[in-house]
């Protein structure tokens, strides 16, 4: 390690972010999971089987997603080898998109979806107060720890996690040139040339800000608007925009990474040796689900192992089901800097301040 | 001796007994099916305008506690929205001038001069209308972005460093929008130029006047209100458009009123009260360009058209015949050769490679939509959605353009204006007050392809309308009152006299309204669910999550399938008529 | 029963444009509407057809009340049982010959197929169409298609035959053939008929009783003779044939032009000294002689100026200026500008206008 004059602040601000518990190892959540409250039973084999066979008898899931096409559609095919007898209509959502159209269903009390897996907000949780979500354990619950229900309240259940990472065109950034961390974002010589998500579209990029502002990089939206930062929507636009050469350098979460690499496309990456951000995704049955039993046999399966394979294989982000294979070209999420989760980093308050921040700064209304 | 010609109340007037000729004069079917469509109209129209008032005026989410306010309203004299109004209309100029200009020049020089091909660039031309405008907008992205194919040639082939194109910039998107639009333009501009009484120029040429004399001074003055209306229509279309902003506009943060909306409707926080404040603000601004419009057209009627099909002299091109096929060919390759070509490519390659030599090919994406059953029910929604969607739409308005156009009943002014109002409200504005009046109110129909085919009836309605009543008001009265003293009832007289006759324009309306279905994106994008999707949705997701090998596949399958189902259509009907054509495309 | 129409009224905004037509129609009978443009004519015609809502009167046909505004009654134009003939013949282009002559038959659903062919049949035949049955009307000339909506008007055997201007859309030759047809036809069937048109030649050949009008009202009613030798009004006069004018006094013993100059014609009416009378003379009445020819005690004369002249083939068409008049009048000889002449006529040839003309 360079002895810099940075090296001391480093080291603090990294015992600051342990002591926010963002170093746990895995996926635990910090301020959230305690693992208090009433743990329901764990459901007996031949309760779960009655559920499997209304699961059967109601033959459809209306289920709502943020997984890159067309990954969610190939998990979906591959539910449907085991269970051939439960169709699932998978409709894609970006996350925030996906809660505003619950969010709208729900308190027009048109309830069609009965499955859902996103990465949530503050909104989620509210709704889960509200009322959106089923309480009941799934069996393959058994198999993780206690941190795959989320607040031990048995809605909500922990399927992948997606990183916010850093990404350049191997072809078009040599590698001496290739950012390492963060800062590199902000440096002129990526000027006009880099990317990122729009924080007022979803949640990653605002966790990311949040997270930029605690390390003490000041005011982020000046610094890119300086740098002519280019917005694309979504992790998908901002790979594809890379990938065309409209820009050198982005910064995405990685749900399209692992695909990507896979394809053999030609891109670089790299994950913040200070600290990363973590988005989960969190799978739920709705409470008013026209079809309760089917849903709650399709997320059960997704927590088990095949199902998270398969998530793995086509969603391109790790599961969260301790003891699977890692994915095939980024690193599992223990072997990151400093991960946090988040959703940790932007309360509801923070979360307008950062948007409205940037939607001034850049014209948007 | 001479009579009063002039009483305003005659004493014989005043001692009538009021016949009830109004309502049901014409006989009880024909009102209560008069009563019938007026109400369907009217609701169709106003329900998602009233949602869209009523959530303009209130602060919160439809559905959740709020209260009334003006806020929404104030909000729109902001700074950023006011700029969003201005970059709106910038761009809805300048698009539609550059289309208005380019489509009347070609439908100039298609029907006017002697150029070759002419029939197969009328028809090419013509096909560019049913092309989506994100494939197009997806095309030049690959085209002209910062990365992309034309920087490419300049720096890579050419070594030219200093000159750069921009995709994501006003001009990019001008560029598109203006494309997209000229075959609208021509579409419009060609029945003038055709129907010009050919006497008016060739007395100018015997006055003595160059060709150019005569395209100056009496040609283009006498199109002036033709041009005029096409270019009020072309603005109108402009400053809706949704997509290829969407897709061209925001990484170069170019934000229209359409995408606005999308945006504040979408993405955190939402602001509904905004978003229905700005959409219907934005439709008072279309609004007001229609009702110019209308009265354009209106003095127009007086026309320079004779509709003599006379023996035009075709302008002798000369010189500058290669200047002139180098001008049309060039549009059909922009706009339709490029665009499918590039999309072909781009569903075939595992990621993004501008060079075709070194891309990594597959057929994953063609071998997915084989497997796929959301592409499955996709298709099958969108035959429902638009096949028979289409067949309403046109039953309607058949029905309206006889009420307002023959039997002309009370109230059919009124009847008239409500078909032609969402002419002038965007899509998206669309999308959005159907998506709270249905999700609100107690009919079971959100989330069903059923509010599909509302919104897209709703807003398509003016074309049908507009094709089949041009036709009716040809048909003189005549034929219909020989069949009355014939012995025929009013209705009779619609089923044998009037509905054979207009029968081409019927169908020409059902293609018309088939193909508006299907390449509508802007006023799905808010109310389609996993149940409801329909193609262009889920081409227009797939394009959202960048997965353009997918929607590139969905799309080329996707006008595959719509143009053989259309081609079928068109050779089962046109064995019905001798020689008629059907007036759909030129030449067929 | 023919037609009986009574103070009939039709209004469009603030004008009358029909103001109190009345007149009746006897079985066999045709009668001619005859005016200017703008007259009414048409619109009494499509209110006897149904396709104008009276405002005011009664229209009966074959003794059935059919308008009666007073009343509410309105019977339907396809209840009227008519046979109407449109200016623009109406013929439907999407069918046939044949269809269109069947029509009538078919819609109203009570004949037997055979019959109806059999009618077609001898509807064509009356018309000399038997061999284009089966033809489009593309295909057909415009006075064949003329021919086909008159097919199609009889064929049902109405109780009426409206016509309107039937045959302003033919050339003069195709005219004159086609109005001996109509007549002849509507002759044969002893259908009451009623013909609107503009032109006089048309309603003094066919009709046996012609109704002028003028602004929504009746100007005068009678047999083609007797409006043409005999018109009680000066706008019948004008309108029918070419008339020439002359202002007459009577000064006690004979009536006397503006000039002084003497008109001997028998004076069958009392006429007080000093009133002034309107003398109508027709173009053909008159002839031009030199000014120096002896002219017999049967004809008088009158001296004028030729003004103007026009050389017309059969004769020539010479503006003689007359008593401060010009009169017109047609002769072989040849005179030039200038030349002073006789113009002669017979004094029965001389109509003296009604005082209130």
């Amino acid at each position: 390690m360079n002895k810099d004059p940075q090296h001391g602040r480093r080291t603090a601000l990294a015992a600051m972010l342990a002591g926010l518990g963002g170093g746990v190892s895995g996926l635990s959540l910090p301020s959230l999971a305690q693992g208090t409250g009433s743990k329901a039973a764990l459901v007996s084999p031949q309760a779960w089987s009655s559920v499997e066979a209304a699961g059967k008898k109601e033959g459809t899931v209306v289920f709502y997603h943020n997984i890159s096409p067309p990954g969610g559609e190939m998990v979906v095919k591959e539910f449907r080898k085991e269970f051939p007898g439960i169709e699932v209509q998978a409709t894609r959502f970006a996350s925030s998109a996906l809660i505003e159209r619950f969010s709208t269903e729900f308190s027009a009390g048109r309830h069609l979806a009965d499955a859902v897996l996103t990465v949530p907000d503050e909104r989620m949780f509210d709704g889960a107060k509200a009322g959106w979500m089923a309480a009941w354990v799934p069996p393959e619950a058994k198999n993780y720890p206690a941190s795959v229900n989320w607040n031990g309240q048995n809605m909500l259940f922990h399927i992948d996690t997606a990183r916010e990472a850093i990404i350049w065109n191997k072809k078009r950034v040599r590698p001496a040139d290739a950012p390492k961390d963060w800062t590199d974002l902000f440096d002129p010589k990526w000027k006009g040339r880099v990317g990122m998500n729009p924080p007022w579209r979803s949640v990653g990029p605002q966790a990311v800000i949040a997270l930029w502002e605690k390390l003490g990089y000041g005011d982020t939206a000046a610094k890119l608007k300086a740098n002519n930062v280019r917005f694309f929507e979504g992790s998908g636009g901002l790979l594809q925009a890379v990938l065309r050469g409209d820009i050198d350098v982005a910064q995405i979460s990685d749900l399209p990474l692992n695909v990507a690499l896979q394809d053999g496309a030609p891109i670089g990456f790299v994950y913040s040796s200070i600290a990363n951000v973590m988005s989960l995704g969190w799978a739920y049955v709705a409470a008013k689900a026209p079809r309760p039993n089917a849903a709650k046999v399709f997320v059960n399966w997704l927590l088990s192992g095949r199902g998270q394979i398969m998530i793995q294989a086509y969603a391109g982000l790790p599961g969260s089901r301790p003891g699977i294979p890692p994915l095939s070209h980024l690193p599992p999420t223990a072997s990151l800097a400093n991960p946090i989760d988040g959703l940790t980093m932007i309360p509801p308050a923070k979360q307008k301040q950062i948007v409205d921040h940037w939607r001034s700064t850049f014209g948007v209304l | 001796m001479k009579a009063s010609s002039v009483t305003t109340r005659h004493p014989i007037a005043m001692a009538q007994v009021p016949i009830r000729e109004s309502l049901f004069g014409s006989g009880k079917v024909l009102g209560v099916m008069y009563l019938a469509c007026f109400l369907i109209v009217a609701l169709l129209v106003l329900i998602p305008l009233l949602a869209l008032v009523i959530g303009s005026l209130r602060n919160a989410a439809p559905g959740l506690p709020g209260s009334w306010t003006l806020t929404n309203w104030g909000g729109l004299l902001s700074r950023g929205v006011i700029g969003t109004f201005a970059t709106t209309i910038g761009i809805g100029l300048a698009s539609s001038l550059a289309s208005a200009f380019y489509g009347t020049a070609i439908a100039f020089i298609l029907h006017r001069t002697d150029i070759r091909m002419a029939r197969l660039l009328a028809a090419l031309v013509s096909l560019s209308f049913f092309l989506p405008s994100f494939i197009l907008a997806m095309a030049w992205i690959i085209i002209g972005s910062p990365g992309g194919l034309i920087n490419g040639l300049l720096q890579d082939v050419l070594g030219i460093e200093s000159f750069k194109v921009d995709a994501y910039s006003h001009i990019g998107i001008i560029f598109v929008i203006a494309l997209h639009q000229v075959p609208f333009a021509y579409l419009m501009m060609r029945g003038p130029i055709i129907g010009m009484d050919a006497s008016f120029e060739e007395a100018a040429r015997a006055s003595g006047a160059s060709q150019l004399s005569v395209l100056r001074r009496v040609t283009l003055p006498l199109l002036s209100y033709s041009l005029t209306s096409t270019l009020v229509l072309s603005f109108i279309l402009a400053i809706e458009q949704f997509a290829i902003p969407a897709l061209m506009g925001i990484p170069g943060h170019i934000t229209v009123l359409a995408t606005q909306m999308y945006l504040l409707v979408r993405f955190p926080p939402p602001d509904y009260g905004l978003a229905a404040a700005l959409g219907l603000s934005l439709s008072i601004l279309t609004a007001f360009a229609l009702w110019l419009q209308r009265r354009i057209a209106r003095k127009n009627r007086l026309a320079v058209t004779t509709g003599k099909a006379g023996k035009l002299a075709l302008v002798p091109l000369g010189r500058w015949r290669w200047m002139a096929s180098f001008f049309c060919w060039s549009y059909v390759v922009l706009a339709l050769f490029l665009p499918v070509i590039i999309l072909g490519y781009v569903s075939v390659i595992k990621y993004f490679n501008a060079n075709p030599m070194e891309a990594a090919y597959t057929l994953r994406n063609y071998l997915f939509l084989l497997d796929s059953s959301t592409t499955l029910r996709s298709f099958w929604n969108t035959l429902v959605v638009s096949g028979f969607g289409a067949l309403l739409g046109v039953v309607l308005a058949t029905l309206i353009s006889y009420f307002t156009l023959r039997l002309k009943p009370p109230g059919h002014t009124a009847l008239d204006l409500l078909a032609n109002l969402p002419f002038g409200v965007p899509g998206v504005v669309l999308g959005l007050g159907l998506l709270w009046a249905y999700a609100y109110l107690p009919v079971p129909i959100y989330g069903t392809v059923t509010i599909l085919v509302i919104a897209f009836i709703t807003r398509f309605l003016s074309y049908a309308t507009e094709t089949i009543g041009g036709r009716l008001v040809q048909i003189d009265k005549s034929l219909e009152e020989a069949a009355w003293t014939a012995g025929a009832t009013r209705l009779q007289g619609i089923r044998k006299v009037l509905l054979p006759l207009a029968i081409p324009s019927l169908q020409g309306a059902y293609f018309l309204l088939f193909m508006a279905f299907f390449r509508e994106i802007a006023s799905a994008v808010l109310l389609y669910t996993a149940s409801s999707n329909v193609l262009s949705t889920s081409i227009w997701s797939s394009f959202e999550q960048a997965n353009w090998g997918l929607a590139s596949a969905l799309s080329l399958v996707g006008m595959i399938a719509v143009f053989i189902f259309m081609y079928a259509l068109m050779l089962l009907t046109r064995g019905s008529r001798k020689g008629e054509r059907s007036g759909m495309l030129p030449g067929i | 029963m023919g037609i009986h129409i009574s103070n009939l009224v039709k209004i469009y905004g603030s004008s009358t444009v029909v103001n109190q037509i009345s007149f009746d129609v006897a079985d066999g009978e045709f009668v001619t509407l005859l005016g200017p443009s703008g007259c009414g004519k048409t619109t009494t015609l499509r209110c006897i057809a149904g396709l104008e809502l009276a405002d005011g009167g009664t229209i009966e046909i074959d003794g059935v009340a059919v308008s009666d505004r007073s009343l509410g009654i309105h019977v339907g134009t396809h209840e009227r049982n008519l046979g109407m003939v449109f200016q623009s013949y109406a013929i439907w282009p999407h069918m046939t010959v044949a269809s269109n002559v069947a029509f009538p038959l078919q819609v109203r659903g009570a004949t037997p197929k055979a019959a109806i062919d059999e009618a077609v049949r001898w509807a064509l035949n009356i018309v000399g169409l038997d061999a284009l049955a089966h033809r489009h009307p593309s295909e057909l000339s415009g006075g064949q298609q003329q021919r086909v909506a008159l097919a199609r008007a009889i064929v049902g055997k109405p109780k009426v035959l409206l016509f309107d201007e039937p045959l302003s859309n033919l050339d003069a030759r195709l005219r004159d053939r086609t109005r001996a047809e109509i007549s002849r036809i509507q002759k044969e069937l002893a259908i009451p008929a009623v013909y609107v048109t503009h032109d006089q030649a048309e309603a003094l050949s066919m009709s046996d009783r012609v109704i002028v009008m003028s602004a929504g009202v009746t100007v005068e009613e009678g047999a083609p003779r007797d409006l043409y030798r005999r018109p009680s009004k000066r706008f019948t006069a004008e309108f029918i044939g070419a008339a020439n004018f002359l202002a007459m006094t009577w000064d006690g013993q004979v009536w006397r032009t503006t000039d002084g100059s003497a008109v001997d014609i028998p004076a069958d009416q009392q006429a007080v000294a000093g009133e002034k009378r309107e003398a109508v003379l027709r173009c053909e009445v008159l002839r031009v002689e030199p000014a120096d020819v002896v002219l017999d005690r049967m004809h008088i004369a009158l001296r004028g100026t030729v003004r103007w002249l026009q050389y017309m083939g059969p004769h020539t068409e010479y503006a003689i200026e007359v008593a401060g008049v010009t009169i017109v009048a047609h002769s072989h000889a040849e005179f030039t500008v200038g030349n002073l002449v006789n113009v002669t006529f017979r004094p029965q040839d001389v109509h003296l206008l009604p005082a209130n003309a």
